[in-house]
């Protein structure tokens, strides 16, 4: 198990290393300088050369490199270059909605998929399974962005029934819950529509093992035998399906958070990136990159939990 | 105990079983004998109304007097597990990977027979005592990927066990085993089924294991029941061509004398469930065909001694008497 820590650990160390490098190489190499983003075309060249060395962008890449990676050992994230704040505080004040809307997403996919798959395995090749696919497969096809708008136009124009967009903030928590609605649709109505694909096929491949004969033979309703025989056999695909689905969903509070207005992670990684804001993507991409591997590590646990066979040995 | 009557299982338009008869006493061990595609695991599965749903099932098949052919889930979730129980073939798969065996064979007593867990854990044990599992304790605590074969194949036998069924099925129970190990299994059977005045109906293409583990049998070929009877006077004389060939074929050790002598085999393979014919399905492998083996089907010979065959050379030797009865 301590081996087990220790692997693990040195991957992360690795994957932050190697995501944290490719963004900066990638940030110095594409078009658009820092300092004229923030002073305006209309700015002097003599502004902006003042402002790059003040902000160190006269230092050679390695070096500057380096320095950030120094700071982030000792906890300095740097200073956004945009808003001239500490990059620390932009991220701990908009990670709670993020987070809030990433779980209600991967909750509502989760349940939803669960409940559409089981739905569809157990009426297999009869019209229900036939219904689930035919909607999961739109859900699919359908970009998460247009979803957004037509759920705003149905749900906030004609019914009236949520807010197009904004956030109250945290203090009105009825009103945060109401602003989270429709962006966590958007957010889970692909994602599950693929998880429920995972869980239907999953379980039907476990439809065919003798144990499932067994447990039928011996009296046991077909409901049971499907929810508590069935569905934990089929769970190492789906659990490896929904870590890879975490990432998917942070990656979709960049595009869902800027059609709802939201201030929260994603809508800042699209701001820190049109404004060149360096320190600012860094921070951030290092950010996702932790969650998303943290992610994996849970995945990885919950393997041994499910599956007596993988547990490492004690 | 049970009687099936001319029941046919066909899946599309064509019959896995046709038209088999068969009746099992309390206390009787029967042995269904045959080879893959036979019909004989499709037999037993209609027993269990465990065919698939797409299946059609006719005929009848009564379990303790009630008419289960056609009977919705629900009467046979009854009938399962406490009238007429089963055990499979492959004893790793046949167990949920992810259960302690312990609680595999406590679900069903404490959802279908409401004991609470304490109860349900001691009936366990106690089950565990009566398969001849060593350690209960500590067994029931273990996952099926700890267990050995035969130790695997003994919790499904306790699983089988533990609603007191008055049937047990198994459908060939040794296959997956080593022979020591299949051999103690048929043991186990065998003292079950004297303890518990149980019937057994045990499924295998071995003859040798059926000799030891039943009173009576019954051989199938291509979906029919050609031959029943006392399993020793069955094996000992059969009347079917195919029962005789089957016969000739079990691997003996005093054939090891005759060196240069290959074991007897029967020429060619049991039909394919769509190629299947009218006719006795034996034709065209039988070295007693007759010309009208292959288009008409021969009816069912009984003799004095309670045995039946299904073949137009016992047939014809009978038809001068009216009560159908060969010597």
């Amino acid at each position: 198990m301590t081996r087990f820590f220790l692997r693990r650990s040195a991957g992360f160390v690795a994957t932050l290393f190697g995501v944290s490098f490719v963004v900066f190489w990638v940030m110095n190499v594409v078009p658009g300088d820092p300092a004229l983003v923030i002073l305006g075309i209309d700015s002097t060249p003599e502004a902006q050369e003042a402002l790059r060395r003040l902000l160190g962008l006269d230092q050679p890449f390695a070096l500057r490199y380096l320095a950030w990676l120094a700071g982030m050992l000792v906890g300095d994230f740097g200073t956004s270059y945009a808003f001239r704040v500490p990059v620390a505080d932009l991220i701990v004040e908009r990670l709670p909605l993020t987070l809030s809307l990433a779980m209600t997403g991967m909750t509502v996919t989760i349940v939803l998929a669960l409940g559409l798959g089981v739905l569809a395995a157990a009426n297999h090749n009869r019209p229900v399974d036939w219904s689930v696919m035919l909607v999961s497969q739109v859900g699919i096809a359908v970009p998460a962005f247009w979803l957004s708008i037509l759920l705003v136009i149905i749900f906030a124009v004609h019914l009236r029934w949520l807010p197009p967009g904004g956030f109250p903030g945290w203090s009105d928590p009825l009103g945060a819950a109401r602003a989270l609605v429709l962006p966590t649709i958007a957010l889970a109505a692909v994602q599950s529509a693929v998880l429920a694909r995972v869980v239907r096929a999953s379980l039907l491949e476990v439809a065919r093992l003798d144990f499932v004969r067994t447990a039928r033979a011996s009296g046991l309703a077909r409901s049971r035998i499907l929810w508590l025989h069935m569905l934990p056999n089929a769970l190492v695909p789906i659990v490896t399906i929904v870590g890879m689905q975490f990432a998917n969903v942070l990656t979709g509070t960049i595009v869902i958070e800027n059609v709802f207005s939201l201030p929260g992670l994603g809508r800042l990684v699209f701001q820190a990136i049109s404004n060149r804001d360096l320190p600012l993507v860094q921070a951030l991409v290092v950010l996702f990159a932790t969650i998303v591997v943290v992610m994996n590590f849970l995945v990885d646990i919950a393997y041994g939990v499910i599956d007596p066979k993988l547990r490492p040995a004690a | 105990m049970l009687a099936i009557e001319d029941l046919t299982v066909a899946y599309g338009g064509n019959a896995a079983v046709r038209r088999a008869s068969l009746t099992i006493a309390a206390g009787e061990r029967i042995g269904i004998v045959g080879e893959s595609g036979s019909g004989k695991s499709t037999l037993a599965l209609a027993l269990m109304g465990m065919v698939a749903d797409a299946a059609r099932v006719e005929g009848s098949i009564r379990i303790g007097g009630i008419e289960m052919a056609g009977a919705h889930e629900k009467a046979w979730r009854v009938v399962r597990g406490r009238k007429v129980a089963m055990i499979f073939q492959e004893p790793l798969s046949a167990l949920n990977p992810l259960r302690r065996v312990g609680e595999t064979v406590a679900e069903p007593l404490r959802i279908l027979n409401g004991m609470d867990r304490n109860a349900a854990q001691a009936r366990t044990l106690a089950l565990f005592k009566e398969v001849g599992l060593p350690d209960p304790e500590a067994k029931a605590r273990q996952y099926p990927h700890q267990l050995s074969g035969g130790q695997r194949q003994r919790v499904l036998i306790a699983l089988a066990l533990s609603r007191d069924p008055a049937i047990l099925i198994a459908d060939e129970p040794t296959s997956a085993l080593d022979a020591q190990v299949g051999l103690r299994i048929v043991e186990l059977l065998n003292d079950l089924a004297r303890r518990r005045g149980m019937s057994v109906v045990f499924i295998s293409h071995d003859l040798a294991s059926v000799a030891r583990a039943t009173d009576r049998l019954c051989v199938m070929y291509g979906g029919d029941v050609i031959e029943t009877g006392p399993t020793a006077a069955v094996l000992a004389a059969p009347h079917h061509p195919y029962t005789a060939g089957l016969v000739a074929a079990r691997p003996r050790i005093d054939a090891r004398r005759e060196r240069r002598a290959r074991m007897a085999t029967i020429e060619g393979v049991v039909p394919a469930l769509a190629d299947l014919t009218e006719g006795c399905r034996f034709a065209g492998r039988c070295r007693s065909e007759m010309p009208h083996c292959a288009g008409e089907r021969p009816r069912v010979s009984i003799s004095a001694q309670g045995r039946t065959v299904c073949c137009h050379l016992t047939d014809a030797a009978v038809t001068a008497s009216e009560a159908r009865v060969f010597a």
